[in-house]
């Protein structure tokens, strides 16, 4: 862990952001329909900061990295928002500018390196062509730096390896060389989307390690973009929640994962099993499916599968509001409330409002335990002879 | 609520294991001269009404494992008791008759169902196969079976593309459970879904198995799920048996230096515990199952082989450490205080 993750609460007054996102609003002009894939997102990312971005698939957290580096292809189109960084705002950039700061500034590295890699070109070529592109390390430094590049990701016997074909490299490894060309040019911003999701769990957690060396030694802002909490905890000092094209909750990362006050937050953390805890009886699951993005519910996005939702989350839409020193969440009720008044802490029934009676009009919940998703329908005739 | 419950720990001696799997081996060829020994000498039981966790990363050969078992693969020697009777030489309506008690559950969502197929097609299949109802018969247990794995009843007439990818893996689990199976082969049936989506199946599961008395075994990459839904715990590493492990003492001791270093690399939500977590590192990779080293096939990797030595020269065989914990190494005794 970097040695900020004390001092996290002044970090945000230090000095002017790297990054800041301000109402970025990017939508998919579908034949289907307008899908709202991110919303009025906004966040500031200090220098040397790491911040997690965590929800689901479709919550829109890949959407908003590939944003911020204008990679949206079409019929996606960033229909609102600002992306200063350093203050410039990169939205107003020419297509040439923009190439400039993709990879020399901000760089960013993907789940799957085999379809990011070129198959037919040389590691070390790749690794160059990084650098080439930029001009920023002198052309006769260039091929050393690729070995010495290749060394620090810890590919084994580098100056030979820088000859070989991605198919001749582990997984791992091609992971490793997609950092090493992420860092090729010293950027300030690392933008890091699922980066070990396609590994084993052994080297998901070298790649980390190198991650988290990497900001501490060079000073590198990351973002992290995962569905993998325990990635988050182990890496990020803060993290952003995002569900349904949305920021639900952000926040230092030990708040969020020990005082969580968005019901989604604290539905997702209690939702996986933990290696390190004895076994429990039943995982809480989070009944339903999350909204479909082209036609969003009313009110705020969870309220379809939250437990603890009152009469106003069905009509008007939450903001952030902070609920503890630099902790935000957007929800009207909070779980601070949820465990003072709903009986949050000893709840077993998860299903959308089972916590606090609130349900649409017309709308009837059907008895616990039946068609909630969760567990058959009582006795059953199937398993009978 | 689930079978788990019950003492994990206790030896099941009166109940005859519901399957045996004997030195079962599977090599595939790889051109000419080389083969992949993707299983090479496993032998493990699966107690009735248990639930066996089998965990290692890619290639190990666990997903290999779960299909020889099913007789999707055939072996290339051993042998597979299920109920007494070896699977292994049965063949044609003999093996037929016995894959009704046999299912499995595969990863991807996507890919094993039939995209032209109605649900109800696709759940009611296996039952039209064996004979065993009619069309009026049949549309009638496909409701029923929706309804048990928590789907409408009268979805039976859509198409898998209209489902999520849970709703599809529900879909699977009620073909599984179609024939009214005594052991599902469950191969990674949680890691393509949404961490939301995952603890509603494994809850599934959990219930599906007290309901009908189901065995699992349970094959993942994810040691937190595994150990979770498991009773018991194997450990594969190149095509090998490693250790197995009642689940709830697994995380406290090893005795295998493999399992040690990866249950070291698990990351876990909440941040203070990984502030604290330290990662006990394995050099180098995965060695080629074409090539598998010598003695202890953990040997270059291990940090506490005695190389060259006994762990390079001799393969330890599976013994029982202590009682119920089963391991594959010359120095168990040593992995606790040793190893990180």
């Amino acid at each position: 862990m970097s040695a900020d993750s004390g001092g996290m609460g002044q970090m945000p007054g230090s000095g002017s952001p790297l990054l800041e996102v301000k109402g970025l609003s990017t939508h998919f002009f579908t034949e289907d329909g307008e899908v709202r894939a991110v919303r009025d997102v906004s966040f500031q990312l200090y220098p040397g900061e790491t911040l997690g971005i965590v929800g689901e698939s479709g919550c829109g957290k890949s959407v908003t990295a590939l944003s911020i580096l204008r990679l949206v292809q079409r019929p996606g189109k960033v229909v609102s928002g600002q992306i200063l960084f350093h203050g410039r705002d990169l939205l107003e950039l020419s297509r040439e500018e923009m190439r400039r700061v993709r990879g020399r500034d901000i760089a960013m590295i993907f789940q799957d390196p085999l379809s990011a890699l070129n198959p037919v070109l040389r590691i070390g070529y790749q690794v160059d062509e990084a650098m080439h592109a930029h001009d920023k390390v002198p052309r006769n430094q260039v091929a050393a730096r690729s070995v010495h590049l290749l060394d620090t990701v810890r590919v084994p016997d580098a100056s030979r390896r820088v000859r070989d074909y991605p198919h001749q490299f582990s997984g791992g490894m091609r992971q490793r060389a997609m950092i090493a060309m992420g860092l090729a040019n010293r950027p300030e911003l690392l933008i890091a989307d699922e980066p070990t999701t396609a590994l084993d769990v052994t080297v998901q957690a070298q790649i980390l390690d190198l991650l988290r060396e990497m900001n501490r030694e060079t000073g590198t802002s990351i973002i992290l973009i995962t569905h993998n909490l325990g990635v988050v905890a182990g890496l990020c000092s803060r993290v952003i929640v995002m569900y349904a094209g949305e920021i639900v909750e952000e926040g230092p990362i030990e708040q969020i994962f020990e005082n969580p006050q968005h019901p989604y937050t604290w539905a997702l953390l209690r939702s996986i099993p933990r290696i390190d805890f004895a076994r429990h009886d039943r995982l809480r699951s989070i009944e339903g499916l999350p909204p479909d993005l082209i036609a969003l519910p009313r009110g705020c996005k969870f309220h379809p599968r939250c437990p603890f939702r009152v009469e106003r989350c069905l009509t008007d839409e939450p903001s952030l509001q902070t609920v503890k020193g630099g902790q935000r969440a957007a929800c009207w009720v909070t779980m601070k409330r949820a465990y003072e008044e709903m009986g949050a802490a000893d709840i077993i029934d998860t299903r959308p409002g089972a916590a606090s009676g609130v349900h649409p009009p017309g709308f009837t919940l059907p008895p616990f335990g039946a068609a909630d998703g969760g567990g058959p329908t009582g006795p059953s005739e199937v398993a009978a002879p | 609520m689930t079978s788990s419950v019950v003492p994990v720990s206790a030896p099941a001696a009166t109940d005859a294991p519901l399957l045996r799997v004997i030195d079962v081996v599977k090599h595939f060829s790889a051109g000419v001269g080389a083969t992949v020994k993707a299983v090479d000498g496993v032998s493990f039981d699966i107690r009735p009404g248990e639930t066996l966790g089998l965990v290692g990363e890619s290639g190990c050969g666990k997903s290999t494992l779960g299909r020889l078992i099913t007789r999707l693969l055939p072996v290339t020697s051993g042998q597979i008791l299920f109920d007494g009777v070896d699977l292994t030489a049965l063949r044609g309506e003999h093996l037929r008759q016995q894959r009704k008690q046999l299912q499995i559950i595969f990863q991807d969502p996507f890919a094993s169902l039939d995209p032209r197929m109605t649900i109800g097609d696709i759940i009611g299949e296996p039952l039209v196969n064996f004979g065993l109802a009619g069309r009026h018969e049949k549309d009638r247990r496909v409701q029923e079976l929706l309804r048990v794995v928590g789907l409408n009843p009268y979805f039976n007439n859509r198409y898998p593309h209209e489902f999520s990818g849970g709703q599809r893996q529900r879909i699977g689990i009620a073909r599984a459970l179609a024939l009214r199976p005594k052991l599902i082969v469950c191969d990674e049936p949680v890691s393509a879904l949404d961490v939301s989506i995952q603890a509603q199946i494994v809850n599934l599961l959990e219930d599906l198995q007290a309901e009908f008395h189901l065995t699992y075994l349970f094959i993942a990459h994810d040691l937190s799920v595994v150990r979770h839904i498991s009773d018991r715990v194997l450990v594969m590493y190149l095509g090998k048996l490693v250790e197995i492990a009642p689940s709830d003492v697994l995380y406290q001791s090893q005795q295998h230096p493999y399992t040690r270093a990866l249950l070291s690399a698990i990351p876990v939500p909440d941040p203070r515990v990984e502030s604290q977590r330290r990662l006990i590192h394995l050099s180098g990779e995965i060695p080629s199952p074409l090539h598998p080293p010598s003695g202890c096939r953990f040997h270059p990797r291990c940090p506490i082989a005695e190389a060259p030595g006994i762990c390079s020269e001799v393969e330890p065989p599976m013994e029982q450490k202590t009682p119920g914990r089963f391991a594959a190494c010359h120095f168990s005794d040593r992995v606790v205080t040793e190893v990180g």
